[in-house]
């Protein structure tokens, strides 16, 4: 398929993740890769397109995305189709949700609680490429260790446990308050008894107590996912803020992000990131309406 | 009461970078005996985590620690058997 001159519509054509680059006639296809991952066969036919009809290179973006560039408007859509054809589908760009990223999470990593890919998946089923108010971008991550960085994105979901002391099991060899990344953990010594506590306001929810203790008197006593909102990098950087510190059920996860989203389209000014339309209406305000958006939604039948 | 560890060797990893600090901590417990404990000072934050992580895995015995100023002394003694067997993971 050749696309005629008059076609080429830079809006349209930005909708279905090309660019137009410094040089004229030139585009730069951006490739959708959900949780940043790829297969062989799917990158072997990037390969073979970016040395057909781009420049025998490709670049990877800050978003676990492949980027072909330098392909001439006249092949976009032989080369789109190639793609397609191995299932490797176009990214997105302009005010719109972005590809998901995800760290591996709980099926590879030792330290991940949650797994991120079902979810980076699931996220993408429901709103990739969607139309918003600016640019929408959301990570998964497994832990605290925040590796794919909840808190820079407009909608974060970060695994999180919340740490559970058992008296019983306790050696009190006192690792715990050495070994807490954040100096959470104290240890309290009465003359009836010792006993070790975790500050809930300084604990960040990671999972090194529990997977430590050499005597596993520190066990996970919440599962669940830690939801951020309003995060962005750019020219206005501002991080997330808190929306719930620990969701439990995945389906509360997904009723608190759609709620979210409905708020940010509702409120959101063109071009504003949902981060700015927070603080220019105010974090409370807005926690408390998506709140409100979330329990009518889980109530739908 | 504060228990005593009668600890007849101890080992120094501090300013050693992951993984060496693990490994000549597990080498060094691996060479005492039954009823020997060593006492190993290792470095307070990454460097921590990641020895105690290899002890662990390893199924010795973790007994007590001590908190210096950046560093911290553990005290451990060897793995038995069947203490081996639960630390396995899947």
């Amino acid at each position: 398929m050749k696309m005629s001159y008059s076609e080429l519509d830079h809006a349209a054509l930005g909708k279905v993740g090309m660019m137009l680059q410094n040089q004229p006639d030139y585009y730069v296809m951006r490739l959708k890769a959900v949780a940043g991952d790829l297969t062989v066969r799917q990158l072997a036919r990037i390969a073979e397109v970016a040395e057909q009809y781009g420049r025998g290179f490709v670049h990877l973006s800050t978003r676990q995305g492949v980027e072909i560039h330098y392909v001439h408007r006249d092949n976009l859509g032989k080369a789109k189709e190639l793609l397609a054809e191995a299932g490797v589908e176009m990214g997105a760009c302009g005010p719109r949700v972005r590809s998901i990223v995800a760290c591996p999470g709980g099926e590879t990593c030792r330290w991940g609680v949650i797994d991120t890919k079902e979810m980076a998946r699931e996220l993408d089923a429901r709103y990739f490429k969607q139309e918003m108010p600016s640019k929408f971008k959301f990570a998964v991550t497994g832990c605290s260790s925040n590796c794919t960085k909840a808190n820079e994105n407009d909608i974060g979901i970060r695994g999180a446990i919340e740490p559970l002391w058992l008296e019983d099991s306790c050696t009190d060899c006192g690792l715990c308050v050495s070994f807490c990344p954040v100096g959470a953990i104290a240890r309290k010594d009465t003359d009836e008894a010792v006993s070790y506590e975790a500050d809930e306001d300084a604990c960040v929810n990671c999972t090194v107590c529990s997977s430590l203790c050499p005597s596993s008197a520190w066990v996970v006593g919440r599962k669940g996912y830690t939801v951020f909102i309003g995060g962005t990098m750019g020219r206005k950087p501002r991080f997330a803020s808190v929306l719930k510190r620990i969701v439990e059920t995945e389906e509360e996860v997904y009723a608190l992000v759609d709620a979210a989203v409905s708020c940010y389209r509702e409120h959101g000014k063109k071009k504003e990131r949902f981060g700015h339309t927070i603080d220019r209406i105010g974090l409370e305000n807005i926690r408390e309406e998506i709140f409100e958006k979330a329990v009518q939604h889980s109530q739908k039948p | 009461m504060k228990k005593q560890y009668n600890t007849a060797r101890s080992l120094d990893v501090r300013g050693v970078s992951c993984p060496v600090n693990a490994v000549r901590v597990k080498q060094a417990i691996s060479e005492l005996g039954d009823e020997e404990l060593i006492e190993v000072l290792v470095d307070a934050g990454e460097s921590l985590i990641r020895v105690v992580q290899s002890i662990n895995d390893a199924g010795h015995r973790i007994l007590k620690s001590r908190q210096h100023d950046d560093a911290v002394g553990i005290i451990v003694g060897r793995n038995r058997p069947t203490i081996q067997q639960q630390k396995v993971r899947p």
